[in-house]
């Protein structure tokens, strides 16, 4: 080792000892009143929550430092994210511990490798390609401004082929590309068969799917269960839209996630005192939807309540020509393509989706940076890049929440400190040790924009008053 | 009631539209084509591409998505159904779920997967008939069936080209020993259903959630309508659709048990086809 080694790695004892420093006179705003607190200088550790830049998913406030993580190589994290030390020798002592290190698999000095699983070769691979657009928005601005722990990310595509089985080979290649976490931010059994195999091989990962698996231990969701949609449905219903006594039909695709919805909207919307007078099934793609419409209307309902996504457009279609003009509302069909696919049809039709509106700030801004790195489109056709984007702030906050040498045990200890994540794009939402499903809240919206996206309709909520 | 009639009604329009050409590939090839649905939604997506985004005549773009279709149709008979003469038809009605697999793979790639807007290809409040409110896609829908149906009967009925299609309907060996060229009448054939299903796909699509999957769902209701015209019949097939159409919302709106429809409909095919597996009716050609 020579001598300018030596000084090498004296300097960076000497800034890693004045992290901390430079950490608690951060400063951020949080949004909606959200308290964090994130901790960067010590190798463990969690923040109780985070704020992160919205351009680099940098947390941006110190706070008070958690328990040191089971993967911190011996270092404790210091009360009020300041663990400097008065003596010579313990800055020494401190800086030399907080330099960088190879502390896992996927975590060099000098980079952080992730994988990114999803459908590149499936028939869904466009709109896989527009999400990976957003997310390499996130990792070339994070990697620009210094990276993550002065790491640099490095994603690397893993194709799950949108098949159970191709979601098995991508876990496997995911175990051994030298990846140290994995995201799933798109799928539905490839998602299942991949979180799973990952989950059982102790890799954290943070995925999107309406139904999971809650006995996964390393694994994180990222977004709104149908489940917690449903639920929040109901307190929309009976709040913001006035349906407390008034009559409800319930009209759900016969899929799981769609039923799980309508199976969690009811009890709650019951126990608000909303009538849910009728309830349907219906099948993918049916040709009309004239029958269950007909009965709703009988039935005197005044709000229907929809959980479906292509078809929620068939349904809507055939109510306004039956001439029922009932208010309609639901979830699983809050996406920009159906409002765009449907136009004036869906015009005052309203909805609870995990991630914000294209007229939100944070799309705003999420464009700007796309239209920066020379990735810029049209916002009818860019939720997927936009919740991608919104995917690598998460994974950025728990890189810097798992300490400066992260171990997969410091991230999903950091995970599991998370609490009123607020990172713009989705709503916020919290992780426990005993709940990686968490509790997400969701962004009321109304159609739509003069370009047929939806509108902001009202602040996030995980209870709609 | 008369409204879930009415609107059961149109539904089968579409159903007996597509059963039709179904029949007119058996017909001629006795091949059921698979791809069917799929060579309409390219037809579809073709015309919403030069209508909606290109901003094309109406008529014109009309004429282009179906000829595409007709195209696609033509090239399957050339690359697939010509080849596989001589083989069982099995082999051929396998290949063609193939073809409905290269076309969707294609369709996915270029047009994604998610709905796209197409609006109505008529404008306006519609009409009312027997108090029940009429959409003008709805009317456009039951003007396409009844030229199809005229044309159809005008083809196999007054040309000379209609008699040679019959011809090898009936025995392709003895149509071909007297002069008819069966190579040319099957790619006529192929053309012709290529265009019908480009046509359905159009006039169906703005009522739909149109994406490269609505043709596939579609198509199974249309699959047992032509069945229930063993396949041939061309009235058969369609009267068939529509009962199935009325049937639907009938059974839909008297019984809200989830998926009875779906139960019936199957119950009913298998039935037909252990009782009489050539079908209801059946063509004299």
């Amino acid at each position: 080792m020579g001598a300018s080694s030596r000084t090498r790695r004296q300097g960076r004892a000497v800034a890693a000892a004045l992290l901390p420093l430079l950490a608690a006179c951060s400063v951020s705003t949080p949004r909606n009143g959200v308290t964090v607190a994130a901790n960067r200088e010590t190798g463990n550790g969690a923040a109780s929550g985070v704020v992160v830049d919205a351009q680099t998913g940098e947390a941006l406030a110190a706070g008070r430092a958690a328990a040191p993580g089971p993967g911190s190589d011996g270092v404790a994290g210091g009360a009020d994210g300041v663990a400097a030390t008065s003596t010579a020798d313990a800055v020494v002592t401190e800086a030399a511990a907080t330099a960088n290190q190879a502390s896992a698999p996927g975590v060099t000095e000098d980079r952080v490798v992730v994988s990114v699983i999803a459908g590149f070769s499936g028939p869904l691979a466009a709109m896989v390609t527009r999400a990976y657009d957003g997310l390499a928005t996130w990792m070339d601005d994070v990697n620009e401004s210094g990276g993550i722990h002065g790491r640099q990310v490095v994603l690397k595509k893993v194709d799950h082929k949108e098949t159970a089985d191709g979601g098995v080979a991508a876990c496997k290649e995911a175990l051994s590309n030298g990846s140290f976490v994995a995201m799933v931010p798109e799928g539905v059994e490839a998602t299942l068969t991949a979180v799973s195999c990952l989950d059982a091989a102790g890799m954290p990962t943070f995925y999107y799917a309406p139904t999971v698996d809650p006995s996964w231990r390393y694994a994180f969701s990222n977004t709104p269960t149908s489940e917690q949609g449903g639920h929040q449905l109901a307190s929309y219903v009976a709040g913001p839209l006035g349906g407390r006594g008034t009559k409800v039909g319930v009209v759900y695709v016969n899929q799981a996630s769609y039923k799980a919805a309508a199976d969690a909207f009811v009890p709650e919307a019951r126990r608000l005192g909303v009538d849910v007078a009728v309830v349907e099934a219906v099948e993918p793609n049916q040709a009309s939807f004239a029958a269950p419409l007909l009965r709703m209307q009988e039935a005197g309902v005044e709000i229907v309540v929809i959980s479906a996504t292509a078809e929620a457009i068939g349904i809507v279609r055939d109510a306004r020509s039956l001439g029922y003009d009932a208010a309609i509302t639901g979830w699983g069909f809050q996406f920009d393509f159906i409002t765009a696919a449907a136009r004036d049809l869906f015009t005052g039709v309203t909805g609870l989706r995990g991630f914000a509106a294209t007229d939100s700030a944070a799309f705003a801004q999420y464009a700007e940076r796309m239209a920066t790195r020379g990735r810029g489109r049209d916002r009818v056709d860019d939720l997927e890049g936009f919740t991608a984007y919104g995917h690598g702030l998460t994974i950025g906050a728990v890189l810097w929440a798992a300490g400066q040498n992260p171990t997969r045990a410091s991230v999903v200890s950091g995970s599991e400190s998370i609490r009123d994540f607020d990172n713009g794009v989705m709503a916020p939402f919290s992780w426990t040790p005993d709940d990686h499903v968490g509790v997400h809240g969701t962004f009321p919206i109304v159609c739509c924009n003069d370009d047929y996206t939806w509108k902001t309709a009202g602040p996030p909520a995980t209870h709609h008053r | 009631m008369t409204t879930v009639v009415v609107n059961g009604a149109f539904t089968g329009l579409v159903y007996g539209l597509l059963a039709v050409g179904l029949v007119v590939v058996y017909r001629g090839t006795r091949i059921v084509n698979f791809a069917y649905g799929e060579t309409g939604m390219i037809g579809a997506f073709v015309f919403s591409e030069l209508w909606v985004d290109g901003g094309l005549v109406l008529g014109l773009a009309l004429l282009a998505g179906v000829a595409v279709s007709a195209g696609v149709g033509a090239l399957t008979e050339i690359a697939l159904v010509r080849p596989l003469r001589g083989q069982p038809p099995l082999t051929a009605m396998v290949g063609t779920l193939a073809v409905a697999s290269l076309i969707l793979t294609f369709a996915s790639r270029r047009y994604g997967v998610n709905p796209r807007f197409l609006p109505p290809l008529a404008q306006g409040d519609g009409v009312r008939v027997l108090g029940q409110s009429i959409r003008p896609g709805q009317l456009v829908v039951f003007v396409a069936v009844l030229a199809v149906l005229a044309g159809l009967a005008a083809l196999y009925r007054y040309t000379s080209f209609g008699l040679r299609l019959r011809a090898t309907a009936v025995d392709p060996l003895a149509a071909g020993l007297v002069g008819v060229d069966t190579d040319r009448t099957s790619l006529a054939t192929w053309a012709l259903a290529g265009g019908l299903a480009g046509l359905s796909a159009i006039v169906i699509a703005p009522s739909v959630a149109f994406g490269v999957f609505f043709m596939t769902s579609l198509l199974l209701r249309s699959v047992a309508a032509a069945l229930v015209g063993g396949l041939t019949s061309i009235p058969g097939a369609f009267v068939a659709g529509v009962g199935f159409g009325v049937a639907e919302g009938v059974i839909g709106y008297v019984s809200p048990v989830t998926g009875i429809v779906e139960v019936l409909l199957a119950g009913f095919v298998i039935v037909l086809l252990l009782v009489r597996p050539s079908g209801l009716v059946r063509s004299a050609y």
